[in-house]
This record gives C-alpha cells, structure tokens and sequence, in this order.
C-alpha cells in the first residue's frame, strides 16, 4: 500500500512537468529561430547606436554622441512628429473606412462572404511596389483621377498636390493598408452575437446608440490590433515616401534611417534614429495591449 | 577500390552527377553519408549559400549607373564569353559604395564608378588591383585616361577609365522657350512646381558654381561657402515638384509633363528622345560639374578575369561606339575617338580631348563628406 500511495504523487507529480515541457519543445524552434536570426540581429543593430563611425571603420567606445544629434538637430525631431502624424492619420482614416466594411462583411452579406473577403485580401498577393506605383498612374498630372476631374468641369488644370505630396501619400497608405485593419475587425465583428445586437434594439436603443454602447466597445480588441499593424506599418515605410512623396516637407523617418545606410554609410546614426520609433511603436503595442489587441481579453 | 579511395574519387565529382550515381545504384546511400562526413557538410552546402546557383563562374555581377549595362553591348560580351550579366542600377554613387562596403565586396564584381568614389572603394580595400598589360586595348587610350590620379593609388592602377561628361541642365522646350543659360534657372520663381533636381548630396558642388565669388574647385568648399549653398538649396524648396532618384525618373516626369526643368545627364536626354518626347538640353555658362567613370573590380570578384575581360571590352570599339550611341557620353579610346564625323565629336565634346575634358570640373573624393550629407538631407528632407 504505502508503495502504491509514495507511488501515485510521483506519477502525478511527473505528469505537468511533461505538460510542461511539452509547450517548451513546441516553442523551441520558433523560439530559437526568432533568437538567432531577429533578435540578435536586431540587438546587434541597436548596439551600433552607441558606437561611431570613424570615414569608413566602426569606433565601437560607448558614446552617447549619436543620440545627441538625433535630439538636438531639429532635422530629426522634425521628421519623426510628420511620421507619427502621418501614421496617426492613417490610422484613423482606415478604421473609419475598414468598420463599416467589415461590419457589412461580418453581419449583412450572407452568401458569397468568402468572395467577398478573399477580395479583401487580393491586394495583398501583388506586390507592395506595384500597387505604390499604380497609384502614381492615377494621382500624376496626366494621370486617371485629374482626367476624370477635367473631364466633368470640376478643374480646368490638373491638380498637381495629388502626387509627390503628403496628400499622396496619404491616400496611398490608407489604400495599402486597408486589408489590415479589415482582417481583425471582421474577426471580432463576425464573433459578436447577433442576440445582443436584437437584445439592444428590443430595449429600444436607436441605431446609433447599439454601436456606440455595444458594438463599438466590444470590437476594441480588432480596431487595436488592426491599428497597431496600420500604424506600425507607416512609421516605418520608405518606399511610398520615395516614389508618391519626394518633394519639400514629405520625407518620414523610415527613408532618413534608409538613407544613413544606404547611403550616408553611417551606421550608428541610423540605429541611433531607430531608437526613438520603436519607442513609439512600443508604447502604442502596449496600449493596444491593455485593451485586449492580443487577444487576452473576451469580448 | 577501397573505401577511402572511393570516396577520395567522389570528391572529385559535380553533386549532380554523385546524385545521378545515387539514383543509378551505382553507388550507396551510405557512400554518400561517407561522402559528406570526409568533407563536412558545411563544404557541400557552403557554396551554395554563399552565392547561389545563379551566380555560377560565369555569371558577372555589377552595380551601375542606368545604362551601363545594356544590351546594345552586354548581349555580344554574353555570346563572346558565354557569360551573364547581372546588373543593378544604382540612384548615386554613395550607394554603390554602401552597397560594396555593406557585402564586403561579395555581391558585385564590377561598379561603375565615377571620381569620386574609387578612393573610397581603395580606402575600405575592396579594390583589385589591375594590370594593364591584361588589356588589350589599354594602349589605345588617350595617355590622360590611363592612369588618372582618381584610380592610382600608391603608383597602382585600381580601375579602367571608359567614359565620361558632364551634369547638364534640362528644359521642356514646349515650356521654357527661350534657352536656359544659367544654373540660376533652377532657381527661378516661374518654375515654381516644375523644376527637379537630383536628390544627391554631391550636387551641392553644382549649385557651388552660382556662388559669388564662384569658388575655383566647387568640390573643395569652405563651410561658410556649403552654408551658403544651404541656404539657396532651402529657397529652392518651394519650387521644388520632385527630388529625383533615378535617371529613368527623370524622364518619366519630363514624358509625364510633371516638370519643366532639371538637372541630369545626357543620358536621360537620350531616354526621352527615344520614347518620342521632346527635351532641351545646355551646359550654363558658370561651367558644368561632371563625371568620369571607370570600371573598378571587387577585390572578392568571383571571377576577376571574366571581371577584367568586362572591362577590357568596354574600352574597346564595340563597347566605346554602344556608349557613344546609347549613353550619348564621351569615351577614353583615341582609337576610336579618331574615326567618329566631325559633328559627333563635337556633340559630345571630344574634338579637343585634353581642353574638353578640362573644363568639366570632375567629382572627386571630398575628405569629411558626411558634412555634405548632412546639409543636404536638412536642406531637403526637413
């Protein structure tokens, strides 16, 4: 008996350290992979903010010197509010333009919702560059939407603030994007009960009232994570400031990093600009956090 | 055969053909195993990660200015050295440099670089040096291009002088009707929204020459001269449509009717004509800065005597007419200078090489050329 009883907690003793494991091993490639080949490289990257660069060898003393300049050149500071703003507005703009979508998506359109949303996505199977590009077919001089604008009368000349400017590139980044914020409010959306929708309008609650007061608490969770890609998306992004943007005043952070190491060949500086980007894209991750973006909380 | 020796014949093989024996039975799996462990895995698969299978021997890789490497010339040297030329267009020279200094010298064979740049390539030792005696048509260049101080160092020959011209000032003539004569048109209210200029922090020396007084060299500059030129590029902002990037951006904004007036080269010219387009093009009377271009080999070029063939071809006459009639630019070989019609070698200022050549004030290295930079980018970007 005493053997079977001295028996029995060991078995059980062993059983969730074996569960324990089992996640561990599950999680030890992406794990490892993710050390290796991000977090390293990236750890590596951000050290070269504390070092300098000497013409063309790294001068690898600690040195605060580079954080300096990123703080005290208003060049830099200048760039990184335009590319918040920016990034903030397009934010903005596609949750006003993906909810009632994905709304329409998730609650009024019975057959054919896999068309639709496979749609939603085409985009995404073309290259970022091409869709870029083919929104300076449209917004150029001569390109569809100022020959449509003559057309009708609206203008007698072609508006130029269309293309190489902050407005063009507004339009194309809240269009690129667009699938992101889509994707995670249609998951909540589609996950939100029909009951308390019927429930909210049997109270007697208007239209508008069911979203402010149901719909629109509940769907939280998908506007912050849809936002966090949309945003952290344009703080970073190059390529559309280069070809939609590349007059006075258009250039985000994204190209100046670009430019220190493709270019400037400075290193340090580059990294050194970094810092103060992600800073911002952590504090917004961990807001989105704290309202369920990660899918911590149940709606 | 015994066992050692067996598989000391195996390293001897291609890997398609130890698989075609795999597959055959005419040798084991277990051989293979054998095979691996006696050269390490890493040996087997090294090389494979290294370059990948498209850039096999005879394959030659170069960064360059747009143009260089079209197929007006790159299909004969293809055929004739059953090579493949695998090129990328660079938007300046400071990212040819980034680019070498980044891979350290492993992705590209070749640049094309302009003066300024081989002392930097020289200065990270990602250059090869090269013997003249391996080509042929050395002799045959003008004695200036031979040996240029922007490609000696240390009394050792680091490139191959093929081609050069100036930074010319382009106009839509449907626009501007009467002809531009000075850099100060880039400057001018009239073409506010219209006007681009090449986003490069190097073109400060160009917009050095509307200095008063106008400095002797425009690339060696006081810092009270680069404030100065700060202050004209930060007016110029307002007017500015586009800093370009690319040659071939150029001339989609002049095709595009986007803009009226540019800097650029005669290169970009040249592209609009060919789509039909109309294009001005003059050299202003405060003189023109301009480029002189060589062929510099990667000190880690997978194949330098392919890289050095490259080089040799395009100084001779196939390569030298393909850049005289594609890239509209002037050439080094007075063998082949001397054959052009009269008109042609005036159009392309070759008819007094020595004189011609000296009035383009040429880039070159510019110790402390961050300093540029960092003007540039708060002049344009801020």
């Amino acid at each position: 008996m005493a053997t079977a009883t001295a028996a029995q907690p060991a078995s059980r003793g062993t059983r969730p350290n074996a569960a324990g494991a089992g996640p561990f091993a599950l999680l030890a490639a992406p794990l490892g992979w993710m050390l290796v080949f991000y977090l390293m490289p990236l750890g590596i990257l951000l050290a070269h903010a504390f070092w300098s660069v000497d013409y063309l060898t790294i001068d690898r003393t600690f040195t605060l010197k580079n954080l300096q300049t990123v703080a005290t050149n208003s060049l830099y500071p200048t760039v990184i509010l335009r590319t918040f703003l920016m990034a903030s507005a397009v934010t903005l703009t596609s949750i006003a333009i993906a909810f009632p979508l994905a709304y329409f998506l998730a609650k009024k359109v019975t057959a054919r919702r896999e068309l639709l949303l496979m749609m939603v996505v085409f985009p995404l199977w073309s290259s970022y560059l091409v869709r870029a590009f083919a929104w300076k077919t449209i917004l150029g001089a001569n390109g569809i939407l100022n020959s449509f604008l003559l057309w009708t009368g609206l203008i007698d000349q072609p508006i130029t603030a269309f293309l190489y400017s902050k407005t063009g590139m507004y339009i194309t980044f809240c269009h690129v994007w667009l699938p992101f914020m889509i994707l995670p409010l249609y998951t909540v959306l589609d996950r939100l009960p029909n009951s308390l929708l019927e429930a909210s309008a049997d109270l007697g609650s208007s239209g508008w009232q069911t979203f402010r007061r149901v719909i629109w608490p509940l769907s939280i969770p998908g506007v912050m994570a849809g936002s966090l890609s949309v945003f952290s998306l344009t703080m970073g992004d190059y390529i559309t400031p280069s070809l939609i943007g590349g007059s006075p005043g258009t250039e985000l952070i994204g190209g100046i990093v670009a430019d220190q190491f493709g270019i400037a060949n400075n290193w340090p500086l580059g990294a050194a600009l970094i810092l103060p980007v992600l800073a911002i894209v952590i504090v917004f991750l961990l807001v989105a956090n704290r309202f369920g973006a990660l899918g911590r909380s149940e709606p | 055969m015994n066992d050692r020796e067996q598989i000391e014949a195996l390293k001897e093989l291609e890997p398609a053909e130890v698989a075609r024996r795999l597959r055959t039975g005419q040798i084991s799996r277990r051989d293979v195993g054998k095979l691996f462990a006696a050269i390490g895995l890493t040996a087997t698969l090294g090389p494979m990660f290294a370059r990948g299978e498209a850039s096999a021997a005879s394959d030659l890789t170069m960064i360059v200015w747009e143009g260089y490497s079209d197929d007006t010339w790159a299909k004969p040297f293809e055929e004739t050295n059953d090579a493949r030329v695998e090129a990328t267009f660079a938007g300046t020279g400071d990212e040819m440099f980034a680019a070498m200094q980044g891979s350290g010298g492993s992705t590209y064979d070749l640049v094309s670089a302009s003066s300024d740049l081989p002392r930097r390539l020289y200065d990270a030792d990602l250059l090869m040096e090269i013997d003249p005696a391996k080509l042929t048509n050395f002799p045959d260049l003008y004695p200036q291009f031979q040996k240029p101080p922007y490609i000696t160092f240390d009394d050792k020959l680091y490139g191959v002088n093929f081609a050069w011209g100036p930074t010319t000032l382009l106009f839509d003539p449907e626009v501007v009707t009467s002809e531009p004569t000075s850099w100060s048109a880039m400057l001018d209210e009239q073409y506010k929204g219209k006007l681009a200029t090449w986003n490069y922090p190097l073109q400060i020396g160009q917009y050095a020459l509307l200095l008063d007084p106008k400095p002797e060299n425009p690339f060696e500059l006081s810092d009270e001269q680069l404030a100065q030129v700060k202050d004209m590029l930060i007016a110029q902002r307002p007017l500015i449509r586009k800093y370009w990037d690319l040659g071939g951006e150029v001339a989609e904004l002049y095709l595009n009717k986007e803009i009226v007036i540019s800097d650029g080269w005669p290169y970009i010219k040249a592209q609009v004509k060919e789509s039909g387009g109309n294009i001005g093009q003059v050299l202003p009377e405060e003189g023109v800065t301009g480029w002189s271009d060589s062929w510099c080999i990667s000190k880690h070029a997978a194949d330098p005597e392919l890289a050095l063939k490259w080089a040799d071809f395009m100084i001779g006459p196939v390569g030298q007419q393909g850049i005289i009639d594609v890239m509209t630019y002037a050439v080094t070989n007075k063998k082949v200078i001397e054959t052009l019609p009269a008109e042609l070698r005036e159009e392309l200022r070759m008819t007094d090489i020595p004189n011609d050549y000296a009035k383009i004030h040429m880039w070159q290295f510019i110790p402390g050329y961050d300093k540029w930079v960092l003007i540039w980018q708060e002049a344009t970007a801020g």
